[in-house]
Protein backbone atom coordinates (compact mmCIF):
# COMPACT_ATOMS: atom_id res chain seq x y z
CA UNK A 1 0.00 0.00 0.00
CA UNK A 2 1.47 3.32 -1.02
CA UNK A 3 2.00 6.03 1.56
CA UNK A 4 1.62 9.77 1.16
CA UNK A 5 3.24 11.86 3.86
CA UNK A 6 1.92 15.40 3.59
CA UNK A 7 4.18 16.58 6.38
CA UNK A 8 7.41 15.56 4.71
CA UNK A 9 5.87 15.80 1.23
CA UNK A 10 6.82 12.23 0.40
CA UNK A 11 5.20 9.58 -1.70
CA UNK A 12 6.36 6.02 -1.43
CA UNK A 13 5.30 3.13 -3.66
CA UNK A 14 6.25 -0.52 -3.97
CA UNK A 15 6.79 -2.18 -7.32
CA UNK A 16 7.41 -5.90 -7.67
CA UNK A 17 9.04 -7.57 -10.64
CA UNK A 18 7.41 -10.96 -11.06
CA UNK A 19 7.91 -13.81 -13.47
CA UNK A 20 9.19 -17.35 -13.91
CA UNK A 21 12.67 -18.44 -12.94
CA UNK A 22 15.56 -16.99 -14.93
CA UNK A 23 13.34 -14.62 -16.91
CA UNK A 24 15.38 -11.55 -16.06
CA UNK A 25 13.81 -9.96 -12.99
CA UNK A 26 17.08 -9.55 -11.11
CA UNK A 27 18.78 -8.43 -14.31
CA UNK A 28 16.24 -5.63 -14.60
CA UNK A 29 17.09 -4.37 -11.15
CA UNK A 30 20.80 -4.67 -11.84
CA UNK A 31 20.34 -2.64 -15.02
CA UNK A 32 18.43 0.04 -13.12
CA UNK A 33 21.09 0.05 -10.41
CA UNK A 34 23.77 0.59 -13.04
CA UNK A 35 21.90 3.27 -14.96
CA UNK A 36 20.58 5.49 -12.18
CA UNK A 37 23.08 7.82 -10.49
CA UNK A 38 23.93 6.86 -6.93
CA UNK A 39 22.38 10.02 -5.56
CA UNK A 40 18.95 8.79 -6.64
CA UNK A 41 19.12 5.19 -5.49
CA UNK A 42 20.24 3.03 -2.62
CA UNK A 43 22.24 -0.14 -2.68
CA UNK A 44 20.93 -3.23 -4.38
CA UNK A 45 20.18 -5.78 -1.69
CA UNK A 46 20.12 -9.33 -3.01
CA UNK A 47 19.24 -12.37 -0.98
CA UNK A 48 20.44 -15.09 -3.27
CA UNK A 49 21.96 -18.54 -3.35
CA UNK A 50 25.56 -19.24 -4.19
CA UNK A 51 24.46 -19.89 -7.74
CA UNK A 52 23.04 -16.38 -7.91
CA UNK A 53 19.47 -17.58 -7.95
CA UNK A 54 17.21 -15.27 -5.97
CA UNK A 55 16.42 -16.92 -2.67
CA UNK A 56 14.15 -14.40 -1.04
CA UNK A 57 14.11 -11.14 -3.01
CA UNK A 58 16.18 -8.37 -4.48
CA UNK A 59 15.52 -4.88 -3.30
CA UNK A 60 16.47 -1.52 -4.77
CA UNK A 61 15.18 1.79 -3.41
CA UNK A 62 14.86 4.73 -5.79
CA UNK A 63 14.49 8.32 -4.66
CA UNK A 64 13.60 10.50 -7.63
CA UNK A 65 13.81 13.70 -5.64
CA UNK A 66 11.12 16.32 -5.77
CA UNK A 67 8.45 15.95 -8.41
CA UNK A 68 5.48 18.31 -8.31
CA UNK A 69 6.32 19.22 -4.75
CA UNK A 70 6.63 15.64 -3.49
CA UNK A 71 9.69 13.53 -2.87
CA UNK A 72 8.85 10.48 -4.91
CA UNK A 73 10.28 7.16 -3.86
CA UNK A 74 9.93 3.70 -5.26
CA UNK A 75 10.88 0.42 -3.63
CA UNK A 76 11.67 -2.10 -6.34
CA UNK A 77 11.53 -5.78 -5.47
CA UNK A 78 11.98 -9.00 -7.34
CA UNK A 79 10.68 -12.38 -6.28
CA UNK A 80 12.33 -15.78 -6.56
CA UNK A 81 11.04 -17.36 -9.72
CA UNK A 82 11.52 -21.04 -9.02
CA UNK A 83 8.31 -22.89 -8.46
CA UNK A 84 8.99 -24.08 -4.93
CA UNK A 85 9.48 -20.56 -3.56
CA UNK A 86 5.80 -19.71 -3.84
CA UNK A 87 5.38 -18.91 -0.14
CA UNK A 88 8.20 -16.40 -0.41
CA UNK A 89 6.72 -14.81 -3.51
CA UNK A 90 3.50 -14.28 -1.64
CA UNK A 91 5.34 -12.55 1.21
CA UNK A 92 7.14 -10.18 -1.14
CA UNK A 93 3.85 -9.18 -2.79
CA UNK A 94 2.51 -7.76 0.43
CA UNK A 95 1.75 -4.06 0.10
CA UNK A 96 2.47 -4.01 -3.64
CA UNK A 97 1.34 -0.97 -5.62
CA UNK A 98 2.45 -1.92 -9.10
CA UNK A 99 3.70 -5.02 -10.86
CA UNK A 100 6.06 -5.70 -13.74
CA UNK A 101 5.53 -9.14 -15.15
CA UNK A 102 8.74 -10.19 -16.86
CA UNK A 103 8.08 -12.81 -19.51
CA UNK A 104 10.81 -14.92 -21.07
CA UNK A 105 10.53 -14.73 -24.85
CA UNK A 106 12.06 -18.17 -25.44
CA UNK A 107 9.51 -20.54 -26.95
CA UNK A 108 10.38 -23.23 -24.45
CA UNK A 109 9.60 -20.82 -21.61
CA UNK A 110 6.04 -19.99 -22.68
CA UNK A 111 4.45 -22.57 -20.43
CA UNK A 112 6.45 -21.23 -17.47
CA UNK A 113 5.28 -17.72 -18.34
CA UNK A 114 1.67 -18.83 -18.31
CA UNK A 115 2.04 -20.66 -15.03
CA UNK A 116 3.82 -17.76 -13.41
CA UNK A 117 1.11 -15.33 -14.49
CA UNK A 118 -1.56 -17.62 -13.06
CA UNK A 119 0.50 -17.92 -9.90
CA UNK A 120 0.70 -14.13 -9.65
CA UNK A 121 -3.08 -13.85 -9.80
CA UNK A 122 -3.44 -16.53 -7.18
CA UNK A 123 -0.98 -14.89 -4.79
CA UNK A 124 -2.62 -11.50 -5.22
CA UNK A 125 -5.97 -13.06 -4.39
CA UNK A 126 -4.57 -14.09 -1.04
CA UNK A 127 -4.39 -10.35 -0.29
CA UNK A 128 -7.83 -9.71 -1.81
CA UNK A 129 -6.20 -8.04 -4.78
CA UNK A 130 -7.14 -8.47 -8.42
CA UNK A 131 -4.43 -8.10 -11.03
CA UNK A 132 -6.91 -6.61 -13.48
CA UNK A 133 -7.66 -3.82 -11.03
CA UNK A 134 -4.14 -2.71 -10.31
CA UNK A 135 -1.34 -1.03 -12.21
CA UNK A 136 0.74 -3.57 -14.04
CA UNK A 137 2.78 -3.87 -17.19
CA UNK A 138 4.31 -6.79 -19.01
CA UNK A 139 7.87 -6.92 -20.25
CA UNK A 140 8.79 -9.29 -23.05
CA UNK A 141 12.42 -9.92 -22.17
CA UNK A 142 15.12 -11.70 -24.11
CA UNK A 143 13.95 -10.36 -27.44
CA UNK A 144 17.41 -11.01 -28.83
CA UNK A 145 16.98 -14.77 -28.64
CA UNK A 146 16.85 -16.59 -31.98
CA UNK A 147 13.96 -18.64 -30.59
CA UNK A 148 12.06 -15.61 -29.38
CA UNK A 149 8.34 -16.00 -29.84
CA UNK A 150 6.84 -13.28 -32.08
CA UNK A 151 5.47 -10.42 -30.06
CA UNK A 152 1.97 -10.78 -31.46
CA UNK A 153 1.86 -14.34 -30.24
CA UNK A 154 3.12 -13.41 -26.79
CA UNK A 155 0.56 -10.61 -26.59
CA UNK A 156 -2.23 -12.98 -27.52
CA UNK A 157 -1.20 -15.56 -24.94
CA UNK A 158 -0.04 -13.43 -22.03
CA UNK A 159 -1.65 -10.05 -22.58
CA UNK A 160 -5.18 -10.45 -23.91
CA UNK A 161 -6.29 -7.34 -22.04
CA UNK A 162 -3.56 -5.21 -23.60
CA UNK A 163 -1.90 -3.78 -20.55
CA UNK A 164 1.19 -1.76 -21.52
CA UNK A 165 3.86 -4.08 -22.89
CA UNK A 166 7.50 -3.40 -23.54
CA UNK A 167 10.11 -5.39 -25.41
CA UNK A 168 13.41 -5.69 -23.64
CA UNK A 169 16.87 -7.15 -23.61
CA UNK A 170 17.58 -6.59 -19.93
CA UNK A 171 21.29 -7.50 -19.84
CA UNK A 172 21.89 -4.71 -22.35
CA UNK A 173 19.50 -2.34 -20.56
CA UNK A 174 17.20 -2.22 -23.55
CA UNK A 175 13.61 -1.61 -22.55
CA UNK A 176 14.41 -1.43 -18.83
CA UNK A 177 13.87 2.29 -18.46
CA UNK A 178 10.69 2.15 -20.52
CA UNK A 179 9.33 -0.63 -18.35
CA UNK A 180 10.02 1.19 -15.12
CA UNK A 181 8.64 4.44 -16.47
CA UNK A 182 5.50 2.72 -17.68
CA UNK A 183 4.67 1.08 -14.37
CA UNK A 184 5.71 4.11 -12.31
CA UNK A 185 3.39 6.43 -14.21
CA UNK A 186 0.54 3.95 -13.90
CA UNK A 187 1.05 3.67 -10.16
CA UNK A 188 1.19 7.41 -9.61
CA UNK A 189 -1.73 8.05 -11.88
CA UNK A 190 -3.71 5.57 -9.85
CA UNK A 191 -2.61 7.24 -6.64
CA UNK A 192 -3.71 10.64 -7.93
CA UNK A 193 -7.11 9.26 -8.86
CA UNK A 194 -7.55 7.60 -5.51
CA UNK A 195 -6.77 10.77 -3.60
CA UNK A 196 -9.01 12.76 -5.89
CA UNK A 197 -12.05 10.60 -5.29
CA UNK A 198 -11.43 10.37 -1.58
CA UNK A 199 -11.44 14.08 -0.91
CA UNK A 200 -14.80 15.71 -0.29
CA UNK A 201 -15.38 19.05 -1.89
CA UNK A 202 -16.11 19.92 -5.50
CA UNK A 203 -14.07 23.09 -5.18
CA UNK A 204 -10.98 20.95 -4.88
CA UNK A 205 -11.82 19.11 -8.07
CA UNK A 206 -12.52 22.29 -9.96
CA UNK A 207 -9.23 23.74 -8.87
CA UNK A 208 -7.51 20.57 -9.94
CA UNK A 209 -9.24 20.59 -13.32
CA UNK A 210 -7.96 24.09 -13.92
CA UNK A 211 -4.43 22.95 -13.10
CA UNK A 212 -4.45 19.95 -15.41
CA UNK A 213 -2.29 19.98 -18.49
CA UNK A 214 -2.54 17.77 -21.46
CA UNK A 215 0.35 15.36 -21.64
CA UNK A 216 1.79 15.53 -25.08
CA UNK A 217 2.62 12.23 -26.63
CA UNK A 218 6.19 11.96 -27.78
CA UNK A 219 5.05 10.54 -31.06
CA UNK A 220 2.19 12.90 -31.80
CA UNK A 221 3.13 16.25 -33.22
CA UNK A 222 0.88 18.98 -32.06
CA UNK A 223 -1.09 20.63 -34.82
CA UNK A 224 -2.26 24.20 -34.41
CA UNK A 225 -5.71 23.17 -35.56
CA UNK A 226 -7.51 20.52 -37.52
CA UNK A 227 -5.55 19.30 -40.49
CA UNK A 228 -6.45 17.28 -43.51
CA UNK A 229 -6.72 13.67 -42.66
CA UNK A 230 -4.84 11.22 -44.82
CA UNK A 231 -5.84 13.03 -47.99
CA UNK A 232 -3.41 11.02 -50.05
CA UNK A 233 -4.63 7.82 -48.46
CA UNK A 234 -8.18 8.79 -49.31
CA UNK A 235 -7.30 9.23 -52.92
CA UNK A 236 -5.48 5.94 -52.98
CA UNK A 237 -8.07 3.78 -51.28
CA UNK A 238 -11.40 5.60 -51.13
CA UNK A 239 -10.42 6.19 -47.55
CA UNK A 240 -11.63 8.55 -44.91
CA UNK A 241 -12.94 11.94 -45.81
CA UNK A 242 -10.73 14.91 -45.24
CA UNK A 243 -10.05 15.89 -41.70
CA UNK A 244 -11.68 12.94 -40.11
CA UNK A 245 -10.85 13.17 -36.48
CA UNK A 246 -10.76 10.13 -34.40
CA UNK A 247 -10.89 10.87 -30.81
CA UNK A 248 -9.19 8.46 -28.63
CA UNK A 249 -10.78 8.35 -25.31
CA UNK A 250 -8.76 9.84 -22.63
CA UNK A 251 -8.54 7.53 -19.76
CA UNK A 252 -6.36 8.44 -16.88
CA UNK A 253 -8.73 7.75 -14.09
CA UNK A 254 -8.74 4.19 -12.91
CA UNK A 255 -12.34 3.29 -12.76
CA UNK A 256 -12.10 -0.06 -11.10
CA UNK A 257 -11.17 -0.04 -7.48
CA UNK A 258 -9.11 -2.55 -5.57
CA UNK A 259 -11.02 -4.90 -3.43
CA UNK A 260 -10.98 -3.63 0.09
CA UNK A 261 -8.00 -4.31 2.30
CA UNK A 262 -8.39 -5.59 5.83
CA UNK A 263 -10.53 -3.30 7.91
CA UNK A 264 -7.72 -1.77 9.91
CA UNK A 265 -6.66 0.19 6.85
CA UNK A 266 -9.98 1.56 5.61
CA UNK A 267 -11.57 4.63 7.06
CA UNK A 268 -15.17 5.70 6.77
CA UNK A 269 -16.51 5.69 3.23
CA UNK A 270 -16.37 9.16 1.71
CA UNK A 271 -18.73 10.22 -1.04
CA UNK A 272 -16.73 10.71 -4.25
CA UNK A 273 -16.15 14.29 -5.42
CA UNK A 274 -17.65 13.35 -8.80
CA UNK A 275 -21.09 13.78 -7.31
CA UNK A 276 -20.94 17.33 -8.71
CA UNK A 277 -18.55 16.98 -11.62
CA UNK A 278 -19.20 13.64 -13.29
CA UNK A 279 -16.76 13.73 -16.18
CA UNK A 280 -14.06 11.13 -15.63
CA UNK A 281 -10.46 12.16 -15.74
CA UNK A 282 -9.37 10.21 -18.79
CA UNK A 283 -5.97 10.02 -20.34
CA UNK A 284 -5.11 7.46 -22.97
CA UNK A 285 -2.05 7.17 -25.14
CA UNK A 286 -2.38 4.20 -27.44
CA UNK A 287 -1.02 2.59 -30.59
CA UNK A 288 -3.84 1.62 -32.92
CA UNK A 289 -4.57 -0.32 -36.05
CA UNK A 290 -6.28 1.69 -38.74
CA UNK A 291 -9.05 -0.33 -40.38
CA UNK A 292 -11.31 0.25 -43.30
CA UNK A 293 -13.90 -2.28 -44.39
CA UNK A 294 -12.42 -4.75 -41.96
CA UNK A 295 -8.98 -4.48 -43.53
CA UNK A 296 -6.00 -3.10 -41.76
CA UNK A 297 -4.80 -0.19 -43.86
CA UNK A 298 -2.40 1.48 -41.49
CA UNK A 299 -1.50 2.45 -37.98
CA UNK A 300 -2.15 5.35 -35.68
CA UNK A 301 -1.10 6.80 -32.37
CA UNK A 302 -3.89 8.50 -30.51
CA UNK A 303 -4.06 10.43 -27.33
CA UNK A 304 -7.15 11.54 -25.49
CA UNK A 305 -6.93 13.79 -22.48
CA UNK A 306 -9.19 15.87 -20.35
CA UNK A 307 -8.80 19.61 -20.25
CA UNK A 308 -10.29 22.50 -18.36
CA UNK A 309 -10.79 25.74 -20.19
CA UNK A 310 -10.07 29.07 -18.49
CA UNK A 311 -13.77 29.37 -17.69
CA UNK A 312 -13.49 26.00 -15.92
CA UNK A 313 -15.54 24.05 -18.43
CA UNK A 314 -14.22 20.58 -18.91
CA UNK A 315 -13.94 18.85 -22.20
CA UNK A 316 -11.72 16.30 -23.87
CA UNK A 317 -9.05 16.70 -26.45
CA UNK A 318 -7.93 14.30 -29.11
CA UNK A 319 -4.55 14.14 -30.78
CA UNK A 320 -4.09 11.67 -33.55
CA UNK A 321 -1.30 10.74 -35.90
CA UNK A 322 -2.05 8.27 -38.67
CA UNK A 323 0.09 6.45 -41.15
CA UNK A 324 -1.86 4.92 -44.01
CA UNK A 325 -0.39 2.14 -46.11
CA UNK A 326 2.94 2.92 -44.56
CA UNK A 327 3.25 5.99 -46.75
CA UNK A 328 0.77 8.71 -45.96
CA UNK A 329 1.18 10.41 -42.64
CA UNK A 330 -1.07 12.92 -41.05
CA UNK A 331 -1.71 14.46 -37.69
CA UNK A 332 -4.77 16.25 -36.42
CA UNK A 333 -6.52 17.19 -33.23
CA UNK A 334 -10.06 17.80 -32.14
CA UNK A 335 -12.13 18.81 -29.16
CA UNK A 336 -14.53 16.24 -27.78
CA UNK A 337 -17.47 16.35 -25.49
CA UNK A 338 -18.95 13.79 -23.20
CA UNK A 339 -21.53 11.52 -24.77
CA UNK A 340 -22.72 8.63 -22.66
CA UNK A 341 -21.81 5.25 -21.24
CA UNK A 342 -22.48 2.22 -23.39
CA UNK A 343 -21.96 -1.51 -23.15
CA UNK A 344 -20.36 -3.32 -26.07
CA UNK A 345 -19.27 -6.89 -26.63
CA UNK A 346 -15.54 -7.48 -26.74
CA UNK A 347 -14.28 -11.06 -27.04
CA UNK A 348 -17.78 -12.29 -26.24
CA UNK A 349 -17.78 -10.34 -22.97
CA UNK A 350 -19.86 -7.25 -22.21
CA UNK A 351 -17.61 -4.29 -21.59
CA UNK A 352 -18.62 -0.85 -20.43
CA UNK A 353 -17.38 2.12 -22.44
CA UNK A 354 -17.34 5.88 -22.09
CA UNK A 355 -18.41 7.52 -25.33
CA UNK A 356 -17.01 10.84 -26.48
CA UNK A 357 -17.86 12.72 -29.66
CA UNK A 358 -16.62 15.75 -31.51
CA UNK A 359 -18.08 18.95 -30.13
CA UNK A 360 -20.76 20.75 -32.10
CA UNK A 361 -18.32 23.46 -33.11
CA UNK A 362 -15.84 20.86 -34.25
CA UNK A 363 -18.55 19.01 -36.12
CA UNK A 364 -19.21 22.07 -38.27
CA UNK A 365 -15.77 21.64 -39.72
CA UNK A 366 -15.12 17.96 -39.28
CA UNK A 367 -16.97 14.75 -39.91
CA UNK A 368 -18.74 13.05 -37.08
CA UNK A 369 -16.15 11.41 -34.88
CA UNK A 370 -16.81 9.05 -32.03
CA UNK A 371 -14.51 7.60 -29.43
CA UNK A 372 -15.14 4.74 -27.06
CA UNK A 373 -12.94 4.38 -23.98
CA UNK A 374 -13.06 1.16 -22.06
CA UNK A 375 -14.34 1.74 -18.54
CA UNK A 376 -11.71 -0.35 -16.80
CA UNK A 377 -8.23 0.09 -15.52
CA UNK A 378 -6.95 -0.75 -18.99
CA UNK A 379 -8.36 2.22 -20.94
CA UNK A 380 -8.41 0.66 -24.39
CA UNK A 381 -9.93 3.03 -26.88
CA UNK A 382 -11.73 2.66 -30.18
CA UNK A 383 -12.32 5.47 -32.63
CA UNK A 384 -14.49 5.80 -35.69
CA UNK A 385 -14.93 8.49 -38.29
CA UNK A 386 -16.70 8.52 -41.65
CA UNK A 387 -14.65 8.46 -44.82
CA UNK A 388 -15.12 8.13 -48.53
CA UNK A 389 -16.63 4.75 -49.19
CA UNK A 390 -17.14 3.82 -45.58
CA UNK A 391 -16.01 4.27 -42.04
CA UNK A 392 -12.45 4.27 -40.78
CA UNK A 393 -11.92 2.68 -37.41
CA UNK A 394 -9.00 2.77 -35.05
CA UNK A 395 -8.70 -0.18 -32.69
CA UNK A 396 -6.08 -1.15 -30.12
CA UNK A 397 -3.19 -2.82 -31.92
CA UNK A 398 -4.00 -6.41 -32.74
CA UNK A 399 -7.66 -6.18 -31.82
CA UNK A 400 -10.82 -6.21 -33.86
CA UNK A 401 -13.69 -3.78 -33.63
CA UNK A 402 -16.19 -4.54 -30.91
CA UNK A 403 -19.75 -5.68 -31.54
CA UNK B 1 -6.50 3.64 -0.35
CA UNK B 2 -2.94 4.74 0.34
CA UNK B 3 -1.81 5.49 3.85
CA UNK B 4 -2.04 9.25 4.28
CA UNK B 5 -0.09 10.97 7.00
CA UNK B 6 -0.67 14.60 7.90
CA UNK B 7 1.73 16.90 9.69
CA UNK B 8 0.02 16.20 12.96
CA UNK B 9 0.41 12.45 12.40
CA UNK B 10 4.05 12.82 11.48
CA UNK B 11 4.78 15.00 14.50
CA UNK B 12 3.10 12.52 16.81
CA UNK B 13 4.93 9.56 15.28
CA UNK B 14 8.31 11.27 15.34
CA UNK B 15 7.72 12.38 18.91
CA UNK B 16 6.92 8.84 19.99
CA UNK B 17 9.98 7.44 18.25
CA UNK B 18 12.30 10.10 19.70
CA UNK B 19 11.02 9.44 23.18
CA UNK B 20 11.51 5.69 22.74
CA UNK B 21 15.02 6.25 21.41
CA UNK B 22 15.97 8.41 24.36
CA UNK B 23 14.51 6.03 26.94
CA UNK B 24 16.06 2.96 25.38
CA UNK B 25 19.40 4.56 24.48
CA UNK B 26 19.16 2.79 21.13
CA UNK B 27 21.08 3.77 18.00
CA UNK B 28 18.19 3.73 15.59
CA UNK B 29 14.47 3.17 15.71
CA UNK B 30 12.33 2.76 12.62
CA UNK B 31 8.63 2.38 11.98
CA UNK B 32 8.27 -0.06 9.12
CA UNK B 33 5.23 -1.28 7.26
CA UNK B 34 4.95 -4.95 6.54
CA UNK B 35 5.39 -4.32 2.85
CA UNK B 36 8.94 -3.17 3.59
CA UNK B 37 8.54 0.62 3.58
CA UNK B 38 10.12 2.84 6.20
CA UNK B 39 7.37 5.17 7.39
CA UNK B 40 9.43 7.10 9.93
CA UNK B 41 12.75 6.74 11.68
CA UNK B 42 15.03 8.39 14.18
CA UNK B 43 18.72 7.67 13.82
CA UNK B 44 20.99 10.37 15.15
CA UNK B 45 24.15 8.85 13.78
CA UNK B 46 22.68 8.11 10.34
CA UNK B 47 24.85 5.02 10.15
CA UNK B 48 22.34 2.58 8.68
CA UNK B 49 20.72 2.29 5.29
CA UNK B 50 17.21 2.72 6.60
CA UNK B 51 15.53 1.62 3.37
CA UNK B 52 17.38 -1.68 3.40
CA UNK B 53 16.74 -2.05 7.12
CA UNK B 54 13.01 -1.62 6.52
CA UNK B 55 12.88 -4.07 3.63
CA UNK B 56 14.88 -6.73 5.43
CA UNK B 57 13.02 -6.26 8.69
CA UNK B 58 9.70 -6.76 6.99
CA UNK B 59 11.00 -9.80 5.15
CA UNK B 60 12.46 -11.24 8.30
CA UNK B 61 9.22 -10.74 10.14
CA UNK B 62 7.21 -12.23 7.32
CA UNK B 63 9.31 -15.35 7.21
CA UNK B 64 9.21 -15.81 10.98
CA UNK B 65 5.45 -15.40 10.88
CA UNK B 66 5.39 -18.33 8.51
CA UNK B 67 7.54 -20.24 10.97
CA UNK B 68 5.15 -19.35 13.77
CA UNK B 69 2.24 -20.77 11.84
CA UNK B 70 4.28 -23.91 11.28
CA UNK B 71 4.55 -24.47 15.02
CA UNK B 72 0.96 -23.57 15.77
CA UNK B 73 1.25 -19.90 16.69
CA UNK B 74 -0.46 -17.05 14.85
CA UNK B 75 2.78 -15.08 14.87
CA UNK B 76 5.77 -14.19 16.98
CA UNK B 77 5.10 -10.70 18.35
CA UNK B 78 8.69 -9.79 18.93
CA UNK B 79 12.04 -10.86 17.58
CA UNK B 80 15.51 -10.29 18.89
CA UNK B 81 18.57 -10.64 16.68
CA UNK B 82 21.74 -10.77 18.69
CA UNK B 83 25.18 -10.02 17.27
CA UNK B 84 28.57 -9.47 18.75
CA UNK B 85 28.15 -5.77 19.47
CA UNK B 86 24.76 -4.88 18.06
CA UNK B 87 21.27 -6.22 18.45
CA UNK B 88 17.99 -5.64 16.69
CA UNK B 89 14.65 -5.87 18.40
CA UNK B 90 11.51 -5.99 16.24
CA UNK B 91 8.01 -5.71 17.60
CA UNK B 92 4.56 -5.72 16.05
CA UNK B 93 2.67 -2.42 16.18
CA UNK B 94 -0.48 -3.52 14.40
CA UNK B 95 -1.59 -5.60 11.40
CA UNK B 96 0.44 -3.50 9.01
CA UNK B 97 3.40 -2.08 10.94
CA UNK B 98 6.46 -3.00 12.96
CA UNK B 99 8.99 -1.20 15.07
CA UNK B 100 12.61 -2.04 14.55
CA UNK B 101 15.21 -0.94 17.09
CA UNK B 102 18.96 -1.22 16.62
CA UNK B 103 20.97 -0.98 19.83
CA UNK B 104 24.34 -1.89 21.29
CA UNK B 105 25.90 -2.54 24.70
CA UNK B 106 24.90 0.89 25.96
CA UNK B 107 21.31 -0.31 26.15
CA UNK B 108 19.86 -3.34 27.87
CA UNK B 109 17.39 -5.59 26.14
CA UNK B 110 14.87 -5.16 28.96
CA UNK B 111 14.92 -1.36 28.82
CA UNK B 112 14.63 -1.45 25.04
CA UNK B 113 11.70 -3.83 25.21
CA UNK B 114 9.90 -1.67 27.75
CA UNK B 115 10.41 1.57 25.82
CA UNK B 116 9.43 -0.01 22.53
CA UNK B 117 6.28 -1.67 23.84
CA UNK B 118 5.05 1.65 25.16
CA UNK B 119 5.83 3.30 21.86
CA UNK B 120 4.11 0.51 19.94
CA UNK B 121 0.88 0.98 21.89
CA UNK B 122 0.86 4.71 21.24
CA UNK B 123 1.60 4.23 17.57
CA UNK B 124 -1.13 1.62 17.24
CA UNK B 125 -3.63 4.08 18.73
CA UNK B 126 -2.45 6.75 16.33
CA UNK B 127 -2.93 4.52 13.31
CA UNK B 128 -6.38 3.51 14.48
CA UNK B 129 -7.21 7.20 14.52
CA UNK B 130 -5.73 7.62 11.02
CA UNK B 131 -7.83 4.73 9.72
CA UNK B 132 -10.99 6.21 11.21
CA UNK B 133 -10.27 9.62 9.73
CA UNK B 134 -9.61 8.36 6.21
CA UNK B 135 -8.52 10.95 3.64
CA UNK B 136 -10.88 13.75 4.53
CA UNK B 137 -8.28 16.34 5.45
CA UNK B 138 -5.92 16.24 2.54
CA UNK B 139 -5.87 17.64 -0.95
CA UNK B 140 -5.49 15.36 -3.96
CA UNK B 141 -2.24 14.88 -5.81
CA UNK B 142 -1.82 16.69 -9.07
CA UNK B 143 -2.64 14.50 -12.03
CA UNK B 144 0.52 15.60 -13.80
CA UNK B 145 2.63 13.97 -11.10
CA UNK B 146 2.69 10.70 -13.02
CA UNK B 147 3.85 12.24 -16.27
CA UNK B 148 6.46 14.42 -14.57
CA UNK B 149 7.79 11.37 -12.77
CA UNK B 150 8.17 9.69 -16.14
CA UNK B 151 10.19 12.66 -17.35
CA UNK B 152 12.35 12.53 -14.24
CA UNK B 153 13.07 8.86 -14.89
CA UNK B 154 14.10 9.77 -18.43
CA UNK B 155 16.53 12.32 -17.03
CA UNK B 156 18.01 9.88 -14.53
CA UNK B 157 18.57 7.16 -17.06
CA UNK B 158 19.98 9.52 -19.64
CA UNK B 159 22.35 11.28 -17.24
Amino acid sequence: MASINYAFKEISCKIVFYGPGLCGKTTNLQAIHTSVPQKFRGDLVSLATEQDRTLFFDFLPLDLGEVRGFKTKFQLYTVPGQVYYNATRRLVLRGVDGIVFVADSAREAMENNRESLANLRENLESYDLNLDQMPWVIQFNKRDLPTAVPREEMEAILNPDHVPSIEAVAPKGIGVKETLKSVATLVLRRLSEMTETAVVGASTLERKAAEQQVVRAQKVSLAAGPTEVAAAAASATASPAAAAKPVPPVAAAGETQRPGRPAAQTGPTVAPVRARVELPDLHVLQSCDMRWGGLRIGAAVVEVSRRATPDRKIHYFLNCQTTCLGLFRNAWNCTLEWGAEETKTVDSQPVSFYVLKATSSARKREPDIHVWVKNAFDKACYVSFPALGGTVRLTPSGREWFK
Amino acid sequence: MPLILTKADQDAIQGTLKEALQKSKARCIALVDQGGRCLAHVAPAKEFDVDALAALTAASFASTRALAVLVGETEFFSLLHQGETKRIHNIVVDNERLLSVVFDQRATAGKVRLAVETAAERLAARFREIARRGASEVSPLQSSLAEDTGKRLDQLFDS
